[in-house]
């Protein structure tokens, strides 16, 4: 009996000094891994629009294509209930070159959330940038890869982008591929709606 | 003092988490892309060993038998979890590249292993000492692998381009099967070198005992 409680109260103590320790630590890093995060999004962000320099953030309600969707009216699927956020291009004379979007599918590992640009005279895809992802290294991991991601430029929303027809999977990556595909055909139409909707003034 | 010493050698040759014991396979493996790479994911596993097996040893006696598994395996992710958030912070890229293996270090077999056949039996300094030498011996090994990896399926070694322009990229060595066969051929290396120094060894007691 005695021992049992021992092992107990010292497992106990040991958990709890770990995870007050561990909140110390995350409250230390805390601000230097947003401006990590915020800095990645912007480089992503001028990566997939060429010829911006800056970009400007606009914040659109819930999507249209999103509302047929009950159970996701009122928050982006995925489980983050932020609105969905564009972010306009602007190049060196200060015109837009069109806008951006974060997007998320699902993987094999886990959520893969993607950039993606469209063109504002075209309305196509300018680039896509992979910004997070747990995908199995060197096979889902090469979403990030150029040769992949290129392949969605000049695509559209006229109709939706099919995995094997209009993009070639990474062989022996069908799930991560079809994650990278299904995150841009998720809110491509509803973004350049609300895109539009939003600088229609 | 000698005895320090030894237990600190051990590490780097004689009893080599890599080449002698095979432990920690998943990140020797997994990881050797890039020079780079190995060298960080090492430096990442040393410092959670060298802070795990100090701790570990300093509650040796405060630790019951019963559960000393779940509690080292608690100190462990701590550290791994640490290392986590600062990487995280300073080094975003390297992170990026280490990927998933940044928390799996919490089930390398090298930490645990220590922590259960050394550092709880052991008085802190020895723990350390022992701790960094297992650390550094597993740190020449990945950093080895990655920079032979990176050479040959890259031509280059920490990112610099170390080969003549004609060199044609042997792809196959950035792939999970190069990790094997740069593996298995560092392996066959040690063994002769290992075989060479014990038959000197040998003939130079035979000499001094005739």
């Amino acid at each position: 009996m005695k021992e049992s409680v021992r092992m107990i109260v010292v497992l106990t103590v040991i958990a709890m000094v770990s995870g007050f320790w561990l909140a110390q630590v995350y409250h230390w890093t805390y601000d230097e891994i947003q401006r990590n995060k915020a800095q990645a999004l912007a480089g992503s962000i001028l990566e997939v629009l060429p010829g911006a320099v800056d970009f400007r953030v606009i914040e659109a309600g819930p999507v249209g294509s999103l509302a047929d969707d009950p159970s996701s009216s009122q928050t982006r699927p995925g489980g983050d209930s932020e609105p969905l956020m564009l972010y306009q291009g602007i190049d060196d004379s200060g015109a837009p070159v069109g806008f951006a979007f974060v997007s998320e599918g699902v993987g094999y590992g886990g959520i893969v959330k993607i950039m993606v640009g469209v063109d504002q005279a075209s309305g196509l895809i300018s680039g896509l940038a992979v910004l997070e992802h747990s995908e199995t290294p060197n096979l889902g991991s090469r979403i990030e890869e150029e040769s992949f991601r290129k392949q969605f430029v000049g695509k559209g929303t006229a109709d939706p982008i099919a995995l094997g027809q209009d993009i070639d999977k990474i062989s022996g990556a069908t799930v991560s591929s079809r994650a990278v595909v299904e995150a841009v055909n998720r809110d491509l139409a509803g973004a350049l709606e609300a895109y539009k909707e939003a600088t229609k003034q | 003092m000698n005895r320090m010493i030894k237990d600190f050698l051990r590490g780097l040759w004689d009893e080599h988490p890599t080449f002698r014991i095979m432990i920690g396979m998943c990140p020797t493996l997994a990881v050797t892309t890039t020079a780079l790479n190995g060298l960080g994911m090492a430096a990442a596993t040393t410092f959670v060993l060298i802070c795990s097996s100090v701790l570990i040893s300093m509650l040796k006696r405060v630790i019951p038998a019963g559960v000393r598994i779940p509690a080292y395996i608690v100190v462990i992710a701590t550290f791994v979890t640490t290392v986590d958030y600062f990487m995280l912070a300073k080094s975003p890229e390297l992170h990026q590249a280490l990927g998933v293996f940044i928390p799996l270090i919490v089930v390398n077999c090298i930490i645990l292993g220590r922590a259960e056949a050394y550092a709880s039996k052991m008085p802190v300094h020895f723990a350390a000492i022992d701790a960094l030498g297992m650390g550094l011996g597993f740190t020449w090994a990945l950093t080895l692998i990655g920079a032979i990896r990176e050479l040959l399926g890259s031509g280059t070694v920490f990112g610099f381009a170390v080969m003549p322009d004609g060199f044609a990229p042997i792809k196959i060595l950035t792939s999970p099967p190069g990790a094997f066969i740069t593996l298995g051929v560092l392996l066959a290396l040690m063994n002769v070198v290992s075989d060479r120094i014990a038959q000197k060894t040998k003939a130079r007691q035979e000499k001094a005992a005739s």
